[in-house]
């Protein structure tokens, strides 16, 4: 009887707790991962074939899905411009969307959907293979030797892929709106000039940077808690991703707060 | 078989020694104090059955993991107390033969084997050397021409033959082996058994072994320490556990089941 009604607090705080030690773990890795990153072995290789699998490997998505969230929000706020006219202001609102927010986000969730899940997938079977074993019997610092790189490259290809999503979303907006739908070539350029600062675009970037350190962390630190052989890799990579993503777009706004109106203001 | 020496009250020269050691996962208690010191240069077999901690005492005794209680003093020098860089220099000493190899998948044959030279630090060997060294030491472990494949290309065997190659990169003093042959057929099993033997007379180390398997126990062994509830029940030669009377003790050997379960004392 008193179990039963104990049941629901029991849960709750079984959940807060595992809340807590999952973020407390996973700071603690990124810290771990950071400082390595500033001591001998320098493991440039591996960050380098990090960075071609991170960045190089996910181009092609990134480029596909940026033409077309760039065309299809061309579409959307064209139709709402034309109702008072202002058509021309299609290309510097879809410009400012992208630099501020869809480019970071979208790229960050979808390269979550690519790298999170293998990075998850990669360690925890290296985990369950006693891999990661082997490495510390051999006196190698499996964080360093593992997550350090992984993080410096998504922390790095991350902003370079969202400018990548950005570019080629403009030329998916132009392509719609300036030669499909007819808004004037000249207009269109001037209006995304004028109305988008260098400030949007650097805002973009330090969220993409985040972005970076956040799906890599979830995922590094999952492959690391690894447990349960075939089926756990399963379950690690999958948490990987639903984490990654709400951790990303959680975050998304607490950044975009932080960055646009400062730390105390209101 | 190297001439065995009783375990009992034959001075003997311990490289390493465990003292107490306890450690739960939970709420499940696995070791309970376990006493056991190791022997130089000699061949010691830890049996017991499956889930009695075998693996769990390997990993404390190369510090992988950290015991609730008591420690591992490899010739004096606390592993379990040891900072990093003592930690560093006690992990130097030791080749570890992980039960499924544990080779790196993303890595050949050669960088495998490779890879504990590469990262010994400065004056590692490099180049033609390194590219020797690993020749020999794939030739120690009766493997040729396999150094450009991937782990997933070799048969069981010989991943256990290309771990143990990988164990031995570095010359060290102690092996210890994870259920080397857990998963091999008999002609493998003893081969690799044949190849513990070998690698303890060639490079004259201190191995540790942990398996299920009798005849290995009494193909190699020059000590037997069986662990029963968490203690180290006996440690003995193995002909002194072939005529042991406990009835754990010969169960076990028979592979009969324990007719009480509670019978944990020698008797």
């Amino acid at each position: 009887m008193i179990d039963g009604l104990l049941l629901p607090f029991r849960w709750l705080g079984a959940t807060i707790l595992g809340f807590l030690n999952g973020l407390g773990g996973m700071t603690s890795l990124a810290w771990r991962a950071g400082l390595a990153a500033f001591a001998p072995p320098w493991r440039l290789r591996l960050m380098i074939r990090q960075m071609d699998f991170v960045g190089v490997g996910s181009f092609v998505i990134i480029a596909i899905t940026g033409f077309f969230t760039g065309a299809v929000f061309t579409l959307q706020s064209n139709l709402a411009f034309r109702l008072f006219g202002a058509e021309g202001l299609t290309g510097a609102t879809v410009a400012l969307s992208l630099t501020r927010e869809l480019s970071p986000v979208l790229t960050g969730l979808m390269v979550t959907g690519r790298v999170g899940s293998a990075m998850a997938a990669e360690i925890g079977t290296m985990r369950v293979t006693e891999q990661i074993d082997a490495l510390e019997v051999m006196a190698v610092n499996p964080v360093q030797y593992l997550v350090t790189p992984r993080l410096l490259a998504a922390a790095t290809m991350l902003p370079l892929l969202t400018m990548t999503y950005t570019a080629v979303g403009m030329v998916g907006s132009w392509l719609v709106g300036v030669k499909y739908l007819g808004i004037d070539q000249s207009t269109f350029w001037s209006r995304v000039f004028s109305y988008v600062d260098p400030d949007d675009i650097w805002n973009g970037l330090i969220k993409a940077a985040c972005f970076g350190v956040i799906l890599s962390v979830v995922g590094c630190y999952l492959g690391f808690q690894t447990r349960g052989g075939a089926e756990g890799v399963g379950r690690a990579t999958t948490r990987a991703v639903v984490i990654a993503s709400v951790s990303i777009l959680i975050s998304d706004y607490f950044i975009t707060s932080l960055l646009e109106y400062g730390l105390l203001a209101k | 078989m190297t001439d065995a020496v009783g375990g009992g009250g034959t001075a003997e020269d311990p490289v390493i020694e465990i003292r107490d050691l306890h450690k739960s996962f939970g709420p499940h208690s696995i070791l309970r104090g376990v006493d056991l010191t190791i022997p130089r240069g000699e061949v010691t077999v830890i049996i017991g059955r499956s889930g009695e901690g075998k693996s769990v005492l390997l990993k404390h005794i190369i510090g992988l993991l950290h015991p609730d209680r008591g420690e591992v003093l490899v010739d004096g020098v606390s592993m379990t107390h040891a900072g990093p860089r003592g930690r560093r220099a006690l992990l130097r000493r030791f080749g570890m033969l992980f039960q499924n190899g544990a080779l790196f998948d993303s890595m050949t044959v050669f960088d495998n084997v490779a890879f504990p030279v590469r990262e010994s630090g400065r004056g590692a060997p490099r180049g033609d050397a390194l590219r020797q060294l690993v020749r020999d030491k794939l030739a120690l472990v009766g493997l040729s021409g396999v150094e450009d494949k991937t782990p997933a290309e070799l048969s069981g065997g010989q991943r256990k033959r290309v771990a143990l190659a990988r164990a031995v990169a570095l010359e060290p003093e102690i092996i210890l082996y994870d259920e080397p042959t857990t998963g091999l057929d008999p002609v493998r099993t003893h081969a690799v058994d044949e190849m513990i033997l070998e690698t303890a007379k060639t490079l004259n180390v201190t191995s540790v072994v942990i398996t299920h398997d009798m005849q290995a126990v009494f193909e190699i062994a020059d000590h037997v320490a069986m662990l029963f509830d968490g203690k180290v029940l006996l440690r003995v030669s193995p002909e002194e556990l072939r005529e042991h009377p406990s009835d754990v003790v010969q169960s076990f050997i028979h592979g009969r089941p324990l007719a009480d379960a509670s019978a944990g004392q020698l008797t």
